[in-house]
Parts: C-alpha cells; structure tokens; sequence
C-alpha cells in the first residue's frame, strides 16, 4: 500500500495533466484522475513486469478520459478536428503558459495526448507510441505537426507570449 | 524584414529533429537572421510551457488517500456487509430445505385444509424475507416448529 502511495504521488502529475487537457475541465479531471488510479489500484496485477507503470498508467488516463468525452457527446468521432465543449482551463503559473494551455484545448484530441505524453520528461518515444497508437519512428513527425498546428493557434499572439517569459 | 524563408526550420531546430549538417547551418543563420530569433524565442516560450510539469491539486491526493485507505483495510472489515448476506442466503436455503421436509413429513398426519394453510403461511414468510431477516428467522423458525411437531406426530 505504501509504495502504490509513492506511485500516486509521483504520477498524479501525469495523469491529472493528461485528464484535464484531454477534457478540459479541472473539475473533471480530478473526477476522472481518482477513477485511473482506483482502477490501477484493482488492475496492478495485470500489470506485465515488462511494461512500464508509467504508460499503463497514462494508457488508463487516455481511455477514461475517452470514455468520459464519449459520454458527453456519442454522436462526435473522436479524431484530428478541434470541438465544441467549453473550456474551463486549471490554473495556470504565468500568462505565457496560459496562452499555451489554451491553444492546446482547441488542438484535436490525439494531438492534445501526444503533446501531453511527449513532453511528459519520463516517457520514452516507444511509450507514446504504444499509448497513442502512433508509430513509434512517426511520433516526432507528429509531435512536430501538432506543434505547427498549435503555433498557428497562437498567431497575433507572440508579443504577449514573449513578455511572459 | 518580417519574412524569412528559413523560418519553418525553427520547428525542428527546436524539436532537435534536424541532422548535424542542418543543425550547424541554421546556428549559423540565427545568429544573423531576426526573423528566426525571435520565432525561435517563440517556439522555445511554448516548448518550455509545454514541458512545464502539472501540479494535480491537493484536494485530488487527499481524496486519493482516503479512498485507497478504504481499499487498504483489513479483509475482514470490509467484508462485513457481504459476509451478513451469505448469512442470510444459508438462512433462506436451510429455511426453503426444512418446509420441503416438513411438507414430506405432515403429508398425511394433518387434514388436508390444515396442510394447505401452514404452505401458504410458509410461502409467505420466505418470499418476503430477502428484505427482512427478522422475517426470514421467524419463517425458519415455524419451519422447524412444524418439523418438530411432525416428529412427535405417530405415523400412520
């Protein structure tokens, strides 16, 4: 029990960042970051000793976070196009990080994951890929189209990105 | 200037995607490129905001905590409720047990009014008890009570 504590403390970063920019609700993702690790908790013994906490653990955030997104509107395919739920960001340190986060929630799903997961520091490219589903040799091709694409969300907004630093 | 056509290398330059060759050009033409320096200044602002590790609230943990300690107590506790219902499922089948035995045994010692009576009171108590074990214990009890009086009973 106490080292699946430790475990919670060190990855309740990773899968409350993944649940809140997946559904864009601090609230909700705290919902559903409890549900991951309550699931992980029963699941653990399931657990391959080959595989990695790490991305089991984000694999389980990404699907709840799914599940939840598909409740909330079954009739919308889950891909590539940014939609509609009205934002409720977390609180962010500073106004550049904030400008990020929000672009970041108009960015599609899959593309919101891969952000999330790529810059995540103890996850290994063949780790995204398995959480993802994106070829592992593929995913810096679109971790670097999901930049392009969020960059471009930020247009006219650089001024106020560069003073925030 | 506000163009450059080298401008969409800043990306990989970043992502550390470029080969060496491309890495040590584009160094090159940062240092006299304006445009680039700053898209540079921009694209790095949004790696670091990007990398920038994310804080689950406090609350999030304290709820964590109380939930993984329900899911940590001894077995016994929190079989407590489960194991009062295995209770009363033996309780319903030894009931259901003895008024099958008791009707074997009073078939032919009481009239036949009598014996209908006593089926229906028992069948009764036992459809009701799933949701009151007072119930269930008074109907196992009449079950035994007729078992007993059967006994006493002489045969034909």
């Amino acid at each position: 029990m106490g080292a699946f504590t430790d475990l919670v403390r060190s990855h309740s970063g990773l899968v409350y960042g993944i649940a809140r920019r997946m559904v864009r609700d601090a609230h909700l993702a705290e919902d559903i970051s409890q549900e991951v690790f309550l699931k992980a908790w029963l699941g653990i013994g399931l657990l391959r000793e080959s595989a990695s906490f790490t991305s089991w653990l984000a694999s389980i955030a990404n699907r709840a976070s799914l599940d939840f997104l598909r409740r909330s509107r079954p009739e919308d395919p889950v891909g590539e196009e940014a939609d509609e739920i009205p934002a409720r960001p977390a609180e962010v340190p500073d106004q550049g990080s904030k400008l990020v986060e929000e672009a970041l929630s108009l960015l599609g799903e899959r593309d919101r994951l891969l952000l999330t997961l790529f810059y995540y520091k103890d996850l290994r490219a063949s780790e995204v890929a398995g959480v993802t589903g994106i070829p592992e040799g593929s995913v810096r091709v679109y971790v670097h189209r999901a930049r392009r694409r969020l960059r471009s969300l930020l247009e006219g907004r650089e001024d106020e990105l560069l003073q925030s630093n | 200037m506000n163009f450059c056509n080298r401008t969409e290398e800043v990306l990989a330059f970043v992502l550390g995607t470029m080969d060496q060759a491309g890495r040590a050009s584009f160094e090159s033409h940062l240092a006299t490129c304006p445009v680039c320096s700053r898209e540079l200044a921009i694209e790095q602002r949004i790696d670091r905001a990007l990398a920038a590790p994310v804080e689950a609230p406090q609350e999030l943990g304290e709820r964590l905590g109380e939930a993984l300690a329900v899911l940590a107590k001894p077995a016994g506790s929190r079989l407590h409720t489960p194991r009062i219902l295995s209770w009363i499922a033996a309780a319903a089948v030894l009931t259901v047990l003895g008024w099958m035995i008791s009707v074997r045994l009073l078939e032919g010692v009481l009239p036949p009014g009598a014996m209908g009576q006593l089926a229906g009171v028992l069948t009764r108590l036992t459809s009701s008890a799933g949701a009151n074990l007072g119930t269930l214990i008074a109907a196992g009890s009449l079950t035994a009570a007729a078992v007993a009086i059967a006994s006493l009973l002489p045969g034909e």
